[in-house]
């Protein structure tokens, strides 16, 4: 979102272009330090509103217009190598902008021309875009072997099932019934907490079951200790139906 | 322009170049037509440049463009205008000056890394060049001599749209091209203005 307001905003090399070109100026050292308080303001002004991204893109440049503004006031000043490198990259990439810049404003003239050269969509001349060719080697025997490695491979692939142990499936339904059945003859009946692993399936749909049987109000459960026996006995009122 | 008469075999590739491309529609690289047409790379060449030249002999609608070792038979641009109300195509929609100045750069100093369009334009370009490139106007490749590096260059589609059939005939592009030439180098930049007499040039980190 914000980044989007990037692309209009004026960046340090084109400010200092501008700030040269408004006065008329040649790229050169002595010109760039007449403009150095100009471009400090604007950086200044910039503050308020732009990116410390965008900021510091710009105070880089204005630390080494301050390097060529001191040399300027203090001509004894001596500089150092990389401060003098630092001033002549400065010019030289000042240069550069401005060379495509003004390439940018010829293409924009180009962009703007509406001169694009036109063409015809890909295989336009088939009338429909959607070609059968299949390869030769496109075969019977190769489309089915290629089914049957792709089997293979998903066979690998596919996750492990496991087969329910002896004693089958396990339905809600069953056990449902089952439960009713039960409760009508002892009125109630106990689930244990331990289970093995085997029962774990079972006990999983015994305890669904009287989660419905709950839910339709034919039974009532009740639970002494934490963890401990369930007591499932049938609902008074189901008693009375 | 006096090319030397072709002969009835170069003719014959000739046309049947100009055939492929007219029903392949989109740009072709030399390599594949070669390979269609039987012949080598080389020969493509020649006759992609026989091609061009009589389209333009006979003042043709058409040109060839050639971009990055591919050729298309496209439309020649005065008659875009004329085309436009046809296909009822959608004007180009505008550039932002951040984006003329980074397609330029592209273009001209093609192929460049984004830290080298960063250091002309003394800001962070990453947005500026992925919305390019969105838009297809410039090609991004994987920089062979750096890892998880990107390089940059204009792609066929921003020359068909500027209007002209090969970058070479873009405004002043062999100067802007020796200039651009000097920004591959950034660490050892030759001192351009007269006062810089400075031996040891070296861009600032």
């Amino acid at each position: 979102m914000f980044e989007l307001r990037h692309d209009y905003y004026v960046g340090p090399m084109e400010k200092l272009l501008q700030l040269v070109e408004e006065r008329q100026l040649e790229i050169s050292r002595v010109n760039l330090a007449a403009v150095t308080a100009d471009f400090i303001a604007y950086v200044q002004q910039l503050g308020e509103t732009a990116t410390a991204e965008l900021l510091s893109d710009f105070i880089v440049v204005a630390a080494r217009l301050l390097v060529i503004k001191s040399k300027e006031l203090v001509p004894d000043l001596t500089l150092t190598d990389e401060e003098e490198s630092q001033i002549i990259d400065l010019e030289y990439r000042l240069k550069l902008y401005r060379e495509f810049k003004a390439a940018g404003v010829e293409l924009k003239k180009m962009w703007d021309g509406n001169r694009q050269l036109l063409v015809r969509p890909f295989l336009s001349g088939t009338k429909d875009a959607s070609v059968f060719y299949p390869s030769a080697q496109i075969t019977q025997q190769s489309l089915h072997g290629a089914l049957e490695q792709l089997l293979r491979v998903m066979a690998d692939l596919a996750p492990e099932t496991r087969t329910v142990a002896a004693g089958g499936m396990v339905t809600l339904q069953q056990k449902m019934a089952e439960l009713t059945d039960r409760l009508k003859q002892q009125m109630s009946f106990t689930i244990q907490g331990r289970v093995t692993k085997e029962q774990k399936q079972e006990v999983i749909v015994l305890f669904l079951a009287v989660l419905h049987l709950l839910a339709g109000r034919l039974a009532e459960v009740s639970q002494e200790d934490q963890f401990g026996e369930i007591t499932v006995s049938a609902a008074v009122s189901a008693e009375s139906e | 322009m006096g090319m030397e008469p072709l002969s009835k075999d170069q003719n014959s590739l000739v046309a049947r170049l100009e055939a492929l491309l007219f029903v392949y529609g989109d740009l072709l690289l030399a390599k594949k037509a070669a390979d269609v047409l039987g012949v080598k790379k080389d020969e493509v060449e020649t006759a992609a440049a026989s091609l061009c030249e009589q389209l333009e002999q006979r003042a043709s609608g058409l040109t060839l463009l050639s971009h990055d070792g591919s050729f298309q038979l496209v439309t020649r641009s005065e008659h875009a205008n004329l085309l436009q109300t046809v296909l009822k195509q959608e004007m180009n929609e505008s550039l932002t000056p951040a984006s003329l100045e980074t397609l330029a750069i592209i273009t001209y100093a093609a192929p460049v890394s984004r830290a080298e369009i960063d250091y002309i334009r003394g800001v962070n370009s990453s947005y500026t060049v992925r919305a390019l490139a969105l838009r297809g106007l410039i090609n991004r490749e994987q920089d062979s001599q750096r890892a998880n590096a990107y390089i940059y260059s204009p792609s066929a589609d921003l020359i068909r749209s500027l209007g002209v059939a090969r970058v070479e005939e873009l405004p002043d592009y062999n100067r802007l091209r020796e200039v651009a030439s000097k920004i591959k180098q950034p660490s050892v930049v030759e001192p351009v203005s007269e006062q810089s007499t400075s031996a040891n040039a070296v861009a600032g980190s």
